[in-house]
């Protein structure tokens, strides 16, 4: 897949549009910076759970403990520039960390195991609350950075994908690909299924590790529900299913199109804005294990636009 | 401790793993059977709960019979469930099917936790039904008689599905899948009726649990994915597809709640989470798994 | 590819206008009416508690337009006023996108607060940007007044007074002398819980269990064996989450605990049903009382109008205020000026209910609105206050389930 046509405007385009001096500005950009957020978590689950197969349920502990690391730094008087690397390392590390016990299991029983890791983490962040405030909540020094957190939350997005498209050209995205068809075979031919898949869960931590210190940065405030909530944890991998698992284009149609299905329902449909979204995954489910991307209309689309890929 | 104390403890953590194993059972099965893991389990508790609720709100009725009516209509819920929803996932490669059905069955459950909660505008949020029945008190112990009942039903259930599954040939077939989908088709099992029937049995199990639930605690629509998570803990806990299992893994839950829940309140909760993540790293068969 | 290109990024650009368009342009309605905006809880965990009060605004301004609207003095003329609702769907991330929405979409000319300390201090983000005054709502907790805003003010006394004239009670009525105190884990609960202890110590009682569960507790054995163990007198539960307290005094009765006054901080109508008789006597609070004054009538009014009693939807009581405060400091404002606006919502000084209660605020931003001290009797709240007259008389619970 090359870079195309497509890109260059719509990048342009979002770098600018800050500039436009309209008043609705600020809610223009939050809207956005949550689908960046969004599009973060889906592209970066995708690693694990199209690439190579596990279906990482608590993907969102990443995004949480980059949340809560960054705030409890941030109040110990680290800097911002500090503050947001170092939280990056720790969930780095809990990636690492969790790796080990976790990639013992497989199918069902993986996904299982991280589903728990969720309320594990939200529970952990409840009780240690000397650390985080429990149910408190964790507050920081509040302030409108609203189009810092823009401008950063697009250079993430930007990065993902790049380290989305490098995995999938490397010899490591090779290896994880061959994790997912069969994982036994490709340890009998010598790939190290263990450090593959150590090394692939912690690269895909890093991004929603930083959308985490990025959003307790924006909202000066947080708690362990909203943080490791359940609504969260699922739209990305929703999304992700949705776009078009294991496709580099996948994760970014799928949080594009059901971010904006729900942008449109909340605003315009007072109730059943849930149902709405459950119908959407429902129908992906049913209808489009492939995903939108693999539909043979997109697919014809995508490539007018010179988008092509090899669906291996 | 005192022995009353430490014995109330003991009997609290029992019953409670009775309750939880009522409704695991029935997610144990499904997944057993149609190798689904049906988030949406939780929610036909809640809305069988609901129902009930709503029929003792109109018509005054006792609770029991309310249930007895109710339960069973989940059977066909269940059933139906599986045919509009799970069967057209077909013979999809594994891990695929998996991914399909747990986003068809969350969507699902996201779809009713959100129709109940605008159908209850006009009714109430929460349910509760205004029953009780005095507790069986012996000495200074107590057992709250709904769920000596509970627990009595599920001993029933151990005993009556042992039975069913070792000498009736829908038993036979469950069974027969269970082990090995392929194997059973090639024996001429009607795997899609098995899976359905699986499905509604599941389902009504999940109906009589939100039947107890109404009736002892409360019913609300927000309640379906929590208590999903929580029986998901429970079944890998005992293995999934083994019914003695569940109930003993639902019984180690509840001691474990109880007693935790006793010296450190706060943590009560997250004991069933760090069992599913132990049981899952040491013995990911559970306790009694195949 | 070359004219692919160029087509592209001629659909791009057109796209964006488009949607610049659509958000940018708001009707300019606001010269001709007064707009209010705010977010209510219309879907998940608080709707149980807020489920009437998007109706209850409505019903409130549509009483004052009849009325002939809001008089504002440097205008020289009446105005309607509305109210723009939107639903935060219980989640700060939410709440925050819409008030940023009023605030630069629907152009609003004040802000009414949504319910819960959290969702409100995502909200007050917006106001700080854009200089909008915040009328808060039900949101008492510390973590708002920490630091200074002089954009917003709350009609409630910190969370930390929610029952102290429910300790003024006991201390006027004897008969008890230790107290047991759970609270759901939640902030604004715990400080409740916490004020509480406070005064009752201060008053010279004992308080020999004050303890924090979490908030998917459905099994409360653990914690009623704890505090059976300690033989209280009077039991206190506070949760603002209905099925908590629901469970909780369910299973307390079921297993034995039988003190001699039930305190159930929250008992709305979803308790009171679930309880059946076994409610009788439970003592609680609302934050209204008995009377006959103009302001009893027209609260009255209202929520009959929106379709419930007072007592069943107690934070009714907080709205009132909050729709009182909104309209004496546009009054005295005299005019939509934002800054006008701030200042007179911050020298309000608004005597309610014949003046038994006056609306202010202190330097940090609180107000002076808390509960009076209720009983569950015949199946629904019976005001205990003022307790000298002695309008109803309390009875004791006596383990009476």
């Amino acid at each position: 897949m090359k870079p195309n046509t497509l890109i260059l405007p719509v990048l342009i385009a979002l770098l600018f549009l800050p500039l436009i001096p309209i008043d609705a500005r600020n809610y223009l950009l939050q809207v956005l910076t949550f689908l960046f957020l969004n599009l973060v978590l889906a592209q970066s689950y995708d690693m694990v759970g199209g690439t190579m197969g596990y279906i990482n349920l608590g993907h969102i502990t990443f995004f949480g403990v980059g949340a809560y690391a960054f705030g409890i730094l941030l109040n110990e008087g680290l800097p911002f520039v500090v503050s947001l690397p170092l939280a990056v390392v720790i969930v780095v590390i809990f990636a690492a960390i969790i790796s080990y016990p976790f990639f013992r299991l497989r199918g069902a029983y993986f996904s299982l195991a991280t589903f728990g890791l969720v309320k594990l983490m939200e529970y952990a962040t409840i009780n240690l609350s000397w650390l985080t405030g429990g149910s408190n909540g964790l507050k920081i020094e509040a302030a409108d950075r609203t189009l810092q957190i823009y401008y950063l939350g697009l250079i993430v997005v930007v990065a993902v994908i790049l380290c989305s498209w490098q995995i999938g050209r490397s010899r490591l995205g090779l290896a994880m690909k061959a994790i997912r068809e069969d994982e036994g075979v490709a340890r009998d031919f010598g790939v190290p299924t263990f450090k593959v898949k150590a090394q692939a869960i912690m690269i895909s931590s890093i991004f929603p590790g930083i959308m985490g210190g990025l959003y307790t940065w924006q909202l000066n405030f947080i708690i362990p529900d909203d943080v490791f909530g359940l609504k969260l944890a699922l739209t990305p991998i929703a999304m992700a299913m949705l776009g078009g698992s294991g496709l580099l284009i996948g994760p970014i149609i799928g949080a594009v199109f059901l971010y904006s299905v729900e942008e449109v329902i909340w605003t315009n449909l007072a109730h059943l804005q849930g149902a709405v979204l459950g119908l959407v995954i429902v129908l992906v489910g049913l209808f489009m294990p492939g995903g939108l991307a693999r539909l043979a209309l997109v697919e014809r689309l995508l490539s007018r636009m010179g988008i092509h890929e090899e669906d291996k | 401790m005192e022995p009353t104390v430490l014995a109330q403890l003991i009997i609290n953590g029992i019953l409670l793993g009775g309750v939880y194993a009522l409704a695991a059972f029935g997610l144990s099965l499904i997944f057993g059977v149609s190798g689904v893991l049906n988030l949406a389990h939780g929610e036909f508790l809640m809305v069988s709960g609901f129902i009930v609720y709503l029929l003792f709100d109109t018509w005054g009725w006792n609770p029991f019979l309310l249930v007895a009516l109710v339960t069973p209509l989940f059977f066909l819920i269940g059933y139906f469930f599986e045919k509009g929803l799970i069967k057209p996932l077909g013979f999809r490669k594994e891990h695929v099917r998996l991914a399909s059905a747990m986003l068809v069955t969350l969507g699902a459950a996201l779809i009713i936790e959100d129709v109940a909660a605008f159908a209850s505008k006009d009714v109430q949020f929460e349910k509760s039904i205004d029953f009780f029945l005095p507790t069986w008190v012996v000495g200074q112990l107590y057992f709250p008689t709904l769920k000596l009942l509970v627990f009595g039903l599920v001993l029933v259930l151990i005993v009556g599905l042992f039975l069913f599954l070792k000498y009736t040939y829908l038993g036979l077939a469950i069974r027969a899948v269970t082990q090995d989908r392929r194997g059973a088709l090639l024996n001429g099992v009607d795997i899609l009726r098995v899976n359905a029937i699986a499905f509604g049995i599941g389902s009504l199990l999940a109906a009589a649990a939100g039947g107890f639930e109404v009736i002892h605690s409360v019913v609300a629509p927000n309640i379906g994915l929590p208590l999903t998570m929580k029986y998901l803990c429970i079944i890998v806990m005992g293995g999934l597809g083994s019914f003695l299992g569940v109930a003993l893994g639902g019984v180690i839950i509840g001691l474990g709640e109880s007693f935790v829940g006793f010296y450190y309140p706060a943590w009560g909760q997250t004991v069933a989470y760090l069992l599913l993540v132990v049981i899952l790293l040491v013995r990911p068969k559970g306790l009694f798994g195949e | 590819m070359e004219a692919n290109r160029g087509q592209f990024i001629l659909m791009t650009a057109l796209s964006f206008s488009l949607g610049m368009l659509l958000v940018g342009s708001a009707v300019e309605a606001q010269q001709k009416e007064i707009l209010i905006g705010g977010t209510t809880s219309q879907s998940g965990r608080f709707l149980g508690i807020v489920k009437p009060f998007r109706k209850l605004a409505e019903v409130w301004a549509q009483r004052v337009n009849k009325r002939g609207g809001l008089y504002l003095s440097r205008l020289g003329k009446s105005l309607p006023i509305r109210f723009v609702l939107y639903d935060d769907q219980s989640s700060p991330r939410i709440a925050l996108k819409f008030y940023e929405r009023m605030a630069t979409v629907d152009k609003v000319n004040a802000f009414i607060g949504p319910f819960s300390s959290f969702i409100t201090n995502a909200a007050l983000q917006a106001t700080v940007t854009h200089k909008i005054p915040f009328f808060m709502s039900e949101a008492n907790d510390s973590i708002m007044f920490q630091k200074p805003n002089k954009w917003r003010t709350t009609g409630l006394a910190p969370a930390q007074w929610e029952y102290k004239r429910v300790a003024e009670f006991y201390q006027r009525t004897g008969g008890v002398k230790t107290f047991a105190l759970l609270a759901w884990d939640n902030l604004h609960d715990k400080q409740a819980m916490e004020g509480l202890g406070d005064w009752l110590r201060k008053f010279g009682f004992e308080v020999v269990y004050q303890n924090v569960a979490p908030k998917d507790t459905r099994d409360f054995s653990s914690i009623i064996l704890k505090i059976k163990q300690k033989k209280p007198d009077v039991v206190f539960v506070e949760a603002i989450s209905p099925p908590w307290t629901i469970g909780f005094l369910k299973q307390a009765r079921e297993l034995g605990l039988n003190p001699k006054d039930v305190i159930a901080g929250h008992a709305s109508l979803a308790v009171i049903k679930a309880m059946g008789k076994s409610m009788e006597n439970v003592m609680s609070g609302m934050y209204s009382f008995a009377g006959e004054t103009p302001d009893h009538k027209e609260y009255l009014a209202i929520c009959r109008a929106a379709g419930f009693e007072p007592w069943q939807f107690s934070e009714s009581g907080i709205r009132y205020n909050t729709y009182r405060r909104i309209e004496d400091a546009l009054q005295r404002a005299g005019s939509l000026d934002k800054e006008a606006i701030r200042q007179a919502m911050w020298e309000t000084n608004l005597p309610l209910f014949g003046g038994k209660m006056v609306v202010k605020h202190d330097a940090r931003g609180y107000g002076t609105l808390y509960p009076w001290p209720t009983q569950i009797q015949g199946g629904k709240h019976v005001s205990l206050w003022p307790l000298d007259k002695g309008v109803n008389v309390h009875r004791f619970k006596n383990g009476k389930w």
